[in-house]
């Protein structure tokens, strides 16, 4: 059996070249070479076919019709193999040769009759195509409104989606995201944030220590020497806490018990204007239940600049909470010791009719950004990540995201 | 953080009139504590440190009612001169230094009054006074015994008294060892003498931290109150004394004052803080007159005029002029200022570790993989020993949660692993993969680093489905490689490799050997791919990232 291939479709349709160019020439008389490869299509098969023919010759560059055959031969092989009408072995040949028609081999032609044997059929296959056998199927009628079983991409951890969402928003912003490490000292996690060495926080029950490393670096001795003072005596217009602080209390490690680590190490190195974001996990040691965890992600954010007021804090958590889709925020004062104007703020959730704190922000205090050298208000906020997620998605516990790594709903999800 | 419960019977007494369930749902987290639970009879606060003068019902009424607009200015305690005297004994230095002392009189102690005691004694041990250990509270019935007292250091066996919850008389060391208070007495662990206040008969008023003798029980007979404060912070001290007596003040007592080692104590009058009404409007972008200042911090307790801030004795918090400008914000409402988005210049740029991680994530998923979280804490045992391999090095928590949750992973592939086996009851093929930081020690403690571990789990997985994975992984980021083979632990042997760019491994690849996949009960094969994220980065040709 034998089918048309690309090109023989095109014969089919366009008519064959030599024929082509016979018809040219009797039509507007003879003609520069050069011509008719503007006029026609394949022009060097045409010439070269119609020579062999006999139907032109070429004189001085230039084409002269000999004589006009009666009938184009080929062309009507083309026809009847497209009709699928029988044709003379040596125009079969001649065909093959000039790659008009492809032989389809026997076995495919026996599977697509086997095919058609079955009767009411199911599939469309290469073997019904390619011999063009499907013009005699009866295919089955399908029930387009089924859409078979779900289909699901590989996707996101539910977490990292927002990650992402979270990136991208303060990077809009114009922020500079910054990363640290999760073993840090006591020093950048708690007494450069002039928290006293004995504040409850500082508690073995609130805050992982290590027993390896036990201990690490203090940075440079200006920032340590600033920081004691900070804490003993108040820097600037300051109190300070008035008591003896310790080295040997600031060199533990801790696994850090928030990212303002990060923040607070960042403004040791920065020069304002500066606005700063991170979003990473920090450690505490609270018992596992439906809304604690030993880890979670914390989104934490600075802005250091002369001309920073209350109200800019304000309105950066509202329009970061804005484009994280919770239209309704509001700001209660909250405390922590290392901001002054500490602010909670709360975003309302509809479906359970409550507003719901989402984690602490201020002013970062004088005994903070004095000893690192910064003398200009630095607006500082560490808020919960998974917390508005769970009431985007309505998640009742907490430990559904790290430890019901649960394929079947993670690839329903859909992130 | 303190959660104290007050008796709405006694806040309407002390404010004077019924404070409304809406009102106080509304207006008490605005002036800065956390409402947990409003019921017909009480009213559940979260007081948070700063504000230990919010512990007892008669300090939280004060600020309420001030915080209403109907209280008036500073309220100031005044004293009179009283004839008591404490005498310090040089021995108490090295154990409990400082002592504070104060004596209230005409008190009509009733069963309100001593429960508020109570309350606001244990509460401000717990936070202001870290557990006892940095203050503690004494107070005594001050009828039937005779100054002067003498605070000193003893022999934990040398004195007896018979203290309150029990009948006899024993020592100190008994009192540790018997009494349900004792525990206390851990905080004078190592100390060869322990403190105690006597009368001038030579009796024990009390056992400090510890317990009081019954001689100076306080009932609803007493009349006049002694009040002792002992510590290791004079401010912590005087602190906690000016709160005891403001709170007995505001029940009708007269304070008398007592001289302690020499100094007239306690100092109650109001404290001055300049602060430039310029600095609190720039912080605040507000326009406040110096009459607005005022009447914010009227609302707050605090008075202002010209330049200076006035501060009740009972405020422990201030220290600095911010602290001022705080209650200027409070007092003038937080929900009173317009959120304002500042222009601060600054052109925003990502973390680029993190960045290139992110593409990494892109890349797993188009290949199908699902990505998986897992919990940075972990141990030992599912890090090394169920992984067939020899342990490292690992950042080790002091204090852990759980035998489950004690170290800092230094490897992603057996979380991989554990998310496995918790979906043995899904589908098969599984394409998981982990992006994140495990934790690595170094010369000078420890810092992160960012890992790619990918895996697949299947009846026909093998080697060929995670390493066409990487080839093209590695080749679209423009880095050559060559595959070292590994040898033992997770890997089955002519399975698994390393993969190296020039000298440099930067991740492994292979099928993991079946004793580990018995270890964690999986029953199909495993293969994995494991990316050091920085390293692969820095491979990377610049021009595709």
């Amino acid at each position: 059996m034998y089918r048309l291939t690309d090109e023989g479709k095109r014969y089919l349709k366009n008519g064959i070249p030599e024929k082509r160019l016979v018809e040219l020439l009797d039509r507007e008389g003879e003609m520069e070479l050069s011509e008719i490869d503007k006029k026609i299509e394949d022009s060097s098969i045409a010439v070269n076919w119609a020579l062999k023919n006999r139907w032109i010759e070429i004189d001085g560059g230039k084409a002269k019709l000999k004589k006009v055959p009666s009938k184009f031969e080929l062309q009507e092989s083309i026809h009847a193999v497209d009709t699928e009408k029988s044709v003379s072995d040596g125009v079969v040949d001649k065909m093959v040769e000039r790659n008009i028609v492809e032989e389809v081999r026997e076995d495919v032609v026996k599977k697509a009759r086997d095919q058609l044997k079955e009767g009411e059929i199911n599939e469309l296959t290469p073997e019904l195509i390619k011999t063009g056998l499907w013009r005699e199927a009866r295919f089955k009628e399908y029930d387009i409104k089924k859409t078979g079983t779900k289909a699901y991409p590989g996707s996101r951890h539910v977490l990292s989606h927002f990650v992402r969402k979270i990136r991208r928003i303060f990077l809009e912003m114009g922020f500079e995201e910054r990363s640290g490490p999760y073993v840090e000292s006591s020093f950048w996690n708690f007494d450069a944030l002039f928290q006293p060495q004995d504040h409850p926080a500082r508690d073995m029950q609130d805050t992982f220590y290590l027993k390896n490393p036990s201990k690490t670096d203090l940075p440079e001795e200006e920032i340590v020497e600033g920081v004691k003072e900070a804490h003993e005596k108040g820097v600037g217009q300051s109190r300070g806490w008035g008591y003896k602080w310790k080295r040997d209390e600031a060199n533990k490690a801790v696994l850090r018990t928030h990212t303002t680590s990060v923040s607070v190490k960042s403004l040791a190195e920065i020069e304002p204007p500066a606005k700063i974001f991170t979003v990473d996990k920090v450690f505490r040691n609270e018992t596992l239940d439906y809304s604690h965890l030993p880890e979670f992600v914390q989104v934490e954010g600075i802005v250091a600049d002369e001309s920073m007021s209350f109200d800019n804090l304000l309105g950066y958590l509202r329009e970061f909470y804005r484009k994280l889709g919770f239209d309704k925020v509001r700001f209660r004062p909250g405390y922590f010791p290392y901001t002054e104007m500490s602010v909670e703020p709360e975003v309302y959730f509809e479906e359970k009719d409550e507003w719901l704190e989402m984690g602490g922000s201020g002013i970062f205090r004088s005994e903070v950004t004095e000893p690192l050298g910064i003398e200009v208000p630095v607006l500082a906020w560490g808020l919960s990540l998974e917390r508005p997620v769970m009431l985007s998605l309505g998640i009742d516990d907490i430990r559904n995201f790290y430890f019901e790594n649960d394929l079947k709903l993670m690839k329903e999800s859909g992130f | 953080m303190a959660v104290v419960t007050f008796d709405r019977r006694e806040l309407k007494e002390l404010i004077g009139r019924n404070v409304s369930d809406k009102e106080l749902e509304n207006r008490v987290p605005m002036m800065g504590c956390d409402v947990e639970n409003v019921t017909d009879d009480e009213l559940e606060v979260e007081i948070f440190p700063n504000r230990p003068d919010l512990l007892s019902v008669e300090g939280f009424a004060r600020s309420l009612k001030q915080f209403l607009g109907e209280g008036e200015g500073v309220v100031e305690y005044g004293t009179t001169e009283g004839e008591l005297e404490v005498k310090v004994d040089g021995s108490v230095e090295d154990v409990r230094p400082f002592i504070s002392a104060g004596v209230v009189r005409g008190v009509d102690v009733d069963e309100d009054i001593l429960r508020s005691l109570m309350q606001a004694q244990e509460k401000i041990h717990t936070t202001l006074g870290r557990k006892r250990r940095k203050v503690a509270i004494g107070i005594h019935d001050l009828g039937g015994v005779e100054g002067p007292f003498t605070y000193k250091a003893v022999e934990p066996e040398e004195i007896e008294f018979t203290p309150l919850g029990f009948k006899d008389k024993v020592n100190l060391l008994q009192i540790k060892e018997k009494h349900p208070k004792g525990e206390y007495a851990k905080i004078l662990e190592g100390k060869k003498r322990w403190p105690v206040i006597t009368d001038s008969e030579g009796m024990v008023l009390s056992f400090p931290p510890v317990i009081n003798g019954v001689a100076t029980e306080v009932t609803e007979e007493t009349e006049d109150l002694f009040i002792d404060v002992t510590g290791t912070d004079q401010t912590a001290v005087d602190q906690a004394l000016n709160l005891i007596t403001s709170l007995l003040a505001e029940r009708g007592g007269t304070i008398e004052t007592v001289t302690v080692d020499g100094n007239v104590k306690p100092e109650m009058s109001p404290d001055r803080i300049e602060v430039d009404r310029e600095y609190i409007n720039r912080l605040l972008n507000l326009d406040l007159s110096d009459t607005e200042v005022r009447e914010s911090l009227n609302r707050m307790g605090l008075d202002y005029s010209e330049g200076t801030a006035v501060i009740p004795c009972y405020r422990v918090d201030v220290m600095h002029p911010m602290d001022v400008v705080e209650d200027v914000a409070i007092g003038y409402g937080y929900e009173n200022f317009e959120p304002k988005i500042p222009d601060v210049p600054g052109i925003g740029s990502s973390d680029e570790p993190e960045e290139f991680a992110d593409r990494l994530r892109d890349i797993m998923m188009g290949f199908g993989f699902q990505e998986v979280i897992n919990t940075v804490l972990t141990n030992k045992e599912r890090q090394f020993t169920m992984m067939e391999e020899d342990e490292m090095d690992v950042v080790e928590t002091e204090n852990p949660l759980s035998e489950k949750h004690c170290i800092c992973r230094r490897k992603l592939l057996p979380g991989i692993l554990e998310v496995f086996r918790q979906n043995k009851h899904r589908s098969y093929p599984q394409r998981i993969f982990e992006v994140g930081d495990v934790v690595i020690t170094t010369e000078n403690g420890a810092d992160n680093a960012k890992r790619m571990s990918a895996a697949i789990t299947g009846r026909k997985v093998n080697y060929t489905d995670i390493a066409s994975i990487l080839d093209f992984l590695l080749e679209s980021l423009g880095i050559d490689y060559i595959l070292k083979e590994a040898e033992g632990g997770r890997f089955m042997d002519s399975r698994g490799a390393y993969v190296l760019h020039g000298d440099k491994e930067i991740g492994s690849i292979g099928e993991i050997n079946p004793e580990v996949l018995e270890n964690w009960s999986l029953e199909k094969p495993v293969v994995s791919l494991e990316l050091d994220i920085e390293k692969v980065m820095e491979s990377a040709d610049s021009s595709i990232l």
